[in-house]
């Protein structure tokens, strides 16, 4: 009876899949299938198998096999694995308390502490997301640059809200004491960058960009940012000498979307240099000249962060909408793509595997900045108004 | 052309003659996985230096990492012969005068490995070894340095063997290991044939150890199929579904949930997911680009190529995770200037081999679509020339495309191609060979995407099949020879027969 039950089970699993599976998936799943007809009664064997088919899209097939699993152990133990397929569905509050009662009773599991802070983060609650962000590093200090910068981003927003114990003095140190852990951190070293920017803070600016590895001046980017922080400290040798060196570097580049965009902001800077003397009125005439349609929002390279993100994450499915914003976005100078009509993402359906599947949320863990020509002009008028 | 002005070319007769010792000794099957001869060092031997006083110890495994202009790294594990495992190096310029002084300790890092770490070396120059630290170097032990940044190497052209998805031999797929040999071995035989051109960098796309990336798959998939190139050419990887532990899974973000689907875990400690184990990928910018901190992604220059290999799994992953790379890889292709650009990665963003890019119905290839969405837009932005994805079971290379990031009816080779302006795409091939800066748009706005995904088996296709961005289609066993000079840039999928079934250039 029961090996009759696991070769039905085999043969669900394989006549769900589609011929485009890969026999590497197919394969995984005759292995573990086997092995479940062998050891029917081990847990593990089924919670493994869970996760494929959450991986397949086959929820149904994932759940089931979780309470099986139940069975056959403490009820506790599929907490964690139950609690990834909630989250992959985003189906946060179902997932937080699995998460919860797993992590009660396993309070130093990393793997556990990360699912759930990217559930918190993703369901909005920013300050136990970022709890459990420090708490899953302090177990764990050689988490990826991605996880200490998403901590970084809460930090940011916490302090903008004005919550309570978070500044961006706290973002900034928690950053700096990564940074003096790792040597080169670039993607953590350019989020201080794009934080100070924000804040006008050009001499500190300068301070982090001298700080990045040295190869980073390759980059004429690198000089641009330098060039504006100059022109803003009203430093024009050093500007001069930062647009050429940037524009020297853009010369021996091949004509690309970036170089266009960069040579164009170039010009821009230069156009401000010309002025005599930094008065609103006569960069606001320039700024038109260069700018007549607006300032470009998220520009790539220079603003670090400055993106909306959208979506939860860690589940399959991400709708073709998102995924444009995600791509306009970091582009640089892209504001048509030459085709933009939705498809048909077997995910975008109502249901996986049986499931209902929300609508992506736009997740609200990333501070909204303003893209670098906009952190500039505000920087500049600024520094006009403040002037004697 | 390319090979005419070759110093390094092979001795065609000694590594016959050797690959006969080797084949009669039981040692390897033939044709051997013969490694390519260096160029004879320039400088004559001085007799007063004192030289290594070791023994050669033959190690279960042994491959090159981070081979760079002025550094590499040796690394391995075991003794075939079940003595004391090596614990340092000897390397120099000539191979039969290792000198004392060069004699580099090994660390010891996960799952036991020992690396050494080689720095001061020269650019361009071929450096011969012994593991164990003997007086001379073994016929298949050396690497040639990377050429500088942005320059050429001496014979004018930087060879890349790019292997996708080949990590069948010794698996339930293929537990002889027939097709992936076969696959190197015609690679072999057309260079052969070819001028016997060296192997620079070997690029792998992925799924190189089926079907967990465990640490044992990845001895019979990798080492023992490859052992010779390995040891003379750095390997340079990419991470597949494959190695990601419990089935390729998205929820693999956190390497403790490695488990092998066969339930067999590595028996060395602390290896939760190999692929990171085995390998000693850049994350300092060592070899150049951007550092990453992470060996989950990362860059490299290797003279006037750059290549840039990402994680396309980490948006199903964590968005934060991928938001981090995305920027990362803005900022890296920014500051590079190299003569060409190499982006590997795992998930193609087309195809229609045994995955199909119009379906994610699969979670499995949701990844594909990432790719595709959000950073086919980058590749164009910044001048990336290829890009190179396994996955796909198959040989798929498209036109010279630009922002194609829909399904694949909205293709349209007046939008989406290099085209003769009369509509129709041009192949890359004879009077149609594409230049770097478009003549379509006169910008460098175009990339080459390929799916080489067919080096340890050729499976299905998907409905539709072949994709219509595709210029030539093949569901056949093969691998992927590129060859980068200053000015021109050739791609070739070599059979298992050594015979060319596709190629394309690129001018610049």
């Amino acid at each position: 009876m029961q090996s009759a039950r696991y070769i039905i089970l085999l043969c669900v699993c394989l006549c769900s899949l589609p011929a485009s599976a890969g026999i590497g998936l197919n394969e995984r799943l005759v292995l573990l299938s086997e092995r479940i007809a062998s050891s029917p009664s081990d847990p593990d064997l089924y919670l493994r198998r869970a996760l494929i088919y959450s991986d397949t899209g086959e929820f149904k097939l994932a759940f089931a096999d979780l309470d099986t699993a139940s069975g056959f152990g403490p009820v506790e133990n599929t907490y964690f694995v139950r609690g990834i397929l909630f989250y992959r569905l985003g189906q946060f509050d179902q997932a937080l308390p699995l998460f919860d009662a797993f992590i009660d009773a396993n309070p130093r599991n990393p793997d556990a502490l990360i699912y759930r802070a990217r559930v918190l983060r993703d369901a909005g609650q920013t300050k136990a997301a970022l709890a459990d962000y420090l708490a899953y590093f302090a177990l764990n200090p050689q988490a990826g640059p991605g996880d200490y910068v998403t901590a970084a981003h809460l930090m940011t927003v916490m302090a903008e809200r004005g919550d309570a114990g978070r500044s961006h003095q706290d973002v900034l140190e928690f950053l700096d004491a990564r940074i003096r852990e790792l040597g080169a951190a670039p993607q953590l070293q350019r989020y201080a960058i794009e934080l100070e920017q924000q804040a006008c803070r050009s001499e500190q600016v300068i301070e982090r960009l001298n700080q990045l590895y040295p190869n980073a001046r390759r980059a004429p980017q690198w000089h641009l940012q330098a060039a504006e922080q100059y022109l803003l400290l009203d430093q024009k040798d050093r500007t001069d000498k930062a647009l050429e060196t940037a524009r020297a570097l853009l010369s021996q580049r091949r004509p690309t979307a970036i170089k266009a965009e960069l040579s164009h902001r170039a010009a821009f800077l230069h156009a401000v240099l010309e002025q005599r003397v930094m008065s609103t009125d006569t960069f606001d005439a320039v700024l038109r000249r260069f700018y007549p349609d607006g300032l470009p929002a998220g520009h790539a390279g220079a603003a670090q962060v400055a993106h909306v993100h959208s979506s939860a994450s860690g589940r399959p499915a991400h709708s073709h909408e998102h995924s444009q914003e995600h791509s306009h976005a970091t582009s640089d100078s892209h504001t048509h793509r030459p085709d933009a009509e939705p498809h048909t993402h077997a995910h975008d359906s109502a249901s996986i595997g049986g499931f209902e599947q929300p609508q992506a949320s736009t997740a609200a863990y990333q501070p909204e900045w303003a893209g670098p020509v906009a952190v500039f002009v505000r920087c500049y008028r600024s520094a006009v108004s403040a002037a004697p | 052309m390319l090979n005419s002005t070759l110093s390094r070319s092979r001795s065609i007769a000694v590594l016959a003659a050797l690959a006969g010792l080797l084949a009669a000794c039981g040692n390897s099957p033939p044709p051997a996985d013969v490694a390519d001869s260096p160029t004879n060092p320039v400088d004559p031997v001085d007799p007063n230096v004192e030289l290594c006083s070791g023994t050669e110890i033959n190690p279960e495994r042994l491959f090159l990492q981070q081979v760079g202009a002025d550094r590499a790294i040796i690394k391995w594990r075991g003794n075939v012969d079940g003595g004391d495992e090596a614990t340092d190096v000897c390397f120099g310029t000539h191979m039969n005068a290792l000198p004392a002084s060069s004699l580099t300790a090994a660390n010891v890092t996960e799952t036991e490995h020992r690396e050494a770490l080689l720095t001061g070396l020269t650019p361009d120059t071929t450096y011969y070894y012994s593991v164990g630290g003997a007086a001379s170097a073994l016929q298949t032990r050396h690497f040639r340095t990377a050429p500088v940044t942005g320059e050429s190497p001496a014979d004018g052209n930087v060879r890349m063997w790019v292997l996708g998805d080949s990590g069948t031999a010794g698996s339930t797929i293929d537990p002889e290991g027939g097709d992936a040999r076969d696959v190197r071995d015609g690679y072999l035989t057309w260079a052969a044939n070819n001028g016997g051109e060296p192997t620079d960098l070997i690029l792998m796309l992925g799924d190189a150890a089926y079907l967990d990336g465990t640490d044992a798959q990845f001895q019979s998939a990798v080492f023992e199929t490859y052992p010779d190139i390995l040891s003379s050419a750095g390997l340079w990887s990419t991470i597949g579904n494959h190695e990601m532990g419990v089935s390729g899974l998205s929820t693999a973000t956190s390497t403790g949930l490695y488990l092998p689907a066969q339930g067999q875990r590595d028996p060395l400690p602390a290896s939760p997911m190999p692929y990171l184990n085995i390998h000693t990928l850049p994350t300092q910018g060592e070899n150049g680009g951007e550092p990453s901190n992470t060996e989950q992604y990362y860059s490299f220059d290797y003279g006037n190529v750059h290549v840039v290999s990402l994680d396309s799994q980490v948006a199903i992953r964590d968005s934060g995770n991928n938001e981090t790379m995305k920027q990362w890889l803005i900022n890296d292709l920014s500051a590079s200037s190299n003569d060409w650009t190499l982006v590997i990665f795992h998930h193609p963003p087309y195809t229609k081999g045994s995955h199909d890019s119009d379906s994610a119905v699969l979670g499995i290839d949701q990844p594909i679509f990432d790719i595709r969405e959000q950073y086919t837009e980058i590749f164009e932005d910044h001048g990336v020339d290829l890009a190179y994805s396994g996955h796909s079971h198959s040989y798929e290379r498209s036109f010279y495309l630009n922002g194609h990031t829909g399904l694949e009816a909205s293709f349209d080779p007046n939008v989406h191609a290099e085209h003769d302006g009369a509509g129709n795409p041009l192949t890359g091939q004879d009077d149609q060979e594409y230049r770097q800066i478009s003549n379509n748009s006169g910008v460098d706005d175009k990339v080459v995407y390929t799916v080489a995904g067919s080096s340890g088996q050729a499976t299905s296709t998907s409905d539709g099949y072949p994709h219509n961005a595709m210029a030539y289609s093949e569901i056949v066993l093969g691998s992927v020879v590129i060859d980068a000079t200053a000015t021109t840039l050739t791609a070739r999928f070599i059979n298992i027969d050594g015979d060319v079934l596709d190629f394309f250039v690129i001018n610049r």
